[in-house]
């Protein structure tokens, strides 16, 4: 008898403190921030081929509709899209329309393209994903006057995406530190001591914010008079500003990658202006922050390094090879390697440099941070797990 | 009295030996997990097609999975589906769902002792995420990959080939016609025996 109830005893313990060891194993270090990110999801009139809808809203629906609704499952509270949302590349001056020309007018058509794309991001916001735009070429340059940035453009961007930046009724975060007020965080053209050579304000453009001990930055990486360039000095003091307010990682999004992604031998990087981009690189490196890129068409991570020429009083200096630079330009945008580059092998990455890959960011309690990324294949195949890591404490 | 109850006890024993074939129908064996692998969660299913060779009674059905969520609070759970096969060998109508509960930790995970009845024939097993609760990751490079899988992204489910891991373990309901000849052969050599001991006694 008293066998029996020592063992059935010993038993219930075992199966206890077995419960109890997974759940400690869940609580011991819970995720506390969850965010995603993406970018370019325009289509390209040259070379549209899904449906009629497509052909006249320039998104590539199919594949960003079903990358939103797998985010939409996995929760983020943040989705940071970077840039490229709209073909544009036109020149949205309202100046320009005419009575005769209202419906092909480039101010038209910005609006048009911005607002289906708004139309899209919706269920996300109302489902508990705030959508926070970063701006890309195709927002703020112009092609036909030979992809440089304009004022219109960026007046075009503020009109259509500044109530997204940031709409405090809406952002999850009550409590969060969003210093938007005024032009307080603008490059600040107007400062003699500030070399980032920016013609126009910045405002809605470059931006920053906190959340919980997160800073995060978004950086026009095509200002006017400043094309390609990154806003370092302004970006400089805004990430000593948030160290000495104690946040503890930094998370940066722009639309040009700092190094391009040469995926295949002979493929001309496309990329910040070299010389912008190591100072740039630089930052990322001293204030241990993650950039998230798109412009490339393509999925990629890399830790960059960058080395300056030697002078005749200095030697070759290299930096860089720490920091993760996550390249998502893969939201529905015409893939820049070619579905001959990946039958031929030509590729460097051949199983994913044709995947529409998102990254979903995990920040712990304990200051881990796992950047997860997903996608699925050009032929839309299942959703996979593509690449996961792990950033330090 | 002694030798009644052998004797039941031995028909008993060649009745469940006879019976209790239990086997795995489909087992592509334990993955080497590589940390990657397919999205289990609320958007994101799979499923593979099994054969059954004789009407039976399904026992478990698993796959190899991991936590991928981040807003899990145990316990969680996915659901394990049974689905009919097309004549195009694609993923029919749904026969049964059970729910399986998340063991905690990376491994097999699914449901146990459903006696889920089938007959013989073709049918796809399917697993399926939780819009409201965590998503996993299925781990990739089984050793044995099944010849016909599918998944579901939100628009039904499409063939495509997947190398997801997949146990389903059954019992075969009805015994196969050697293993009747084995019972009955069984009970007969009892019966001689019993009547040579009674005349033996005489």
């Amino acid at each position: 008898m008293y066998k029996k109830i020592i063992s059935k005893g010993f038993l219930l313990a075992a199966s206890l403190s077995l419960l109890a060891g997974i759940s400690q194993a869940y609580a011991a270090d819970p995720v506390v921030l969850t965010f995603s990110t993406v970018g370019d999801s325009r289509e390209d009139p040259a070379t549209v081929g899904k449906t009629a809808q497509d052909a006249i809203w320039l998104q590539n629906s199919k594949a960003w509709s079903r990358i939103m609704r797998t985010i939409q499952t996995q929760k983020p509270s943040m989705l940071f899209f970077n840039g490229d949302m709209i073909m544009g590349y036109g020149n949205a001056d309202p100046a320009l329309v005419t009575a005769a020309n209202v419906a092909t007018s480039d101010f038209y058509k910005y609006g048009q393209q911005y607002s289906f794309w708004r139309g899209m991001i919706t269920g996300l916001q109302e489902t508990g994903t705030y959508v926070v735009p970063v701006p890309g070429n195709h927002e703020v340059q112009s092609k036909p006057l030979g992809k440089v940035s304009q004022v219109a453009n960026e007046n075009a961007w503020r009109a259509n995406m500044g109530d997204l930046i940031i709409d405090k009724s809406r952002f999850p975060f009550p409590t969060a530190n969003l210093n938007f007020s005024g032009d307080s965080l603008d490059p600040n053209f107007s400062d003699p001591t500030t070399p980032d050579i920016l013609a126009t304000s910045q405002k809605q453009l470059s931006y920053s914010f906190d959340v919980a001990d997160s800073h995060f930055v978004v950086i026009n990486t095509d200002p006017v008079g400043a094309d390609g360039l990154a806003p370092n000095v302004w970006l400089s003091n805004d990430l000593a500003s948030a160290s000495s307010r104690g946040q503890k990682h930094n998370f940066i999004f722009g639309h040009k990658p700092a190094k391009a992604y040469v995926y295949k031998t002979g493929v001309a990087p496309s990329g910040m202006n070299a010389a912008s981009a190591a100072t740039f690189w630089s930052l990322v490196e001293q204030y241990k922050a993650t950039y998230f890129c798109g412009h490339e068409h393509i999925f990629n991570v890399s830790k960059p390094t960058f080395t300056t020429p030697a002078t005749t009083t200095t030697p070759a200096v290299t930096v860089g090879g720490s920091a993760y630079q996550v390249i998502v330009g893969s939201g529905g945008s015409p893939f820049d390697a070619t579905a001959a580059d990946i039958t031929s092998g030509v590729t460097f990455n051949p199983v994913t440099d044709r995947t529409y890959a998102w990254a979903i960011v995990q920040v712990h309690q304990s200051g881990l941070v796992d950047i997860k990324s997903y996608g699925f294949s050009d032929s839309f195949g299942p959703t996979s797990l593509i690449n996961s890591i792990t950033l330090p404490q | 009295m002694f030798k009644l109850i052998t004797t039941a006890s031995l028909a008993i024993l060649m009745f469940v030996a006879s019976h209790a074939n239990a086997a795995l129908i489909a087992d592509t064996g334990t993955p080497n997990p590589t940390g990657l692998g397919y999205l289990l969660g609320g958007n994101d299913y799979f499923a593979g097609q099994v054969t059954f060779s004789q009407d039976s009674t399904i026992n478990s059905i698993q796959t190899y999975l991991n936590l991928d969520s981040s807003g899990y609070s145990a316990p969680d759970s996915f659901t394990v589906a049974l689905y009919s096969n097309n004549v195009n060998n694609t993923v029919g109508s749904l026969i049964n769902s059970f729910t399986a509960n998340y063991s905690g930790t990376e491994g097999w995970n699914g449901v146990y002792n459903i006696s889920q009845l089938v007959s013989a024939g073709k049918y796809w097993v399917a697993f399926e995420g939780d819009s409201s609760g965590a998503s996993y990751i299925a781990s990739d490079v089984a050793p044995n990959p099944l010849a016909l899988t599918a998944f579901n992204s939100g628009s039904g489910y499409n063939n495509s080939p997947m190398n997801f891991a997949l146990q389903v373990d059954a019992v075969a309901a009805v015994p196969e016609a050697d293993s009747n000849a084995m019972f009955l052969a069984g009970l007969g050599l009892l019966g001689f025996i019993s009547r040579r001991r009674k005349n033996e006694r005489a």
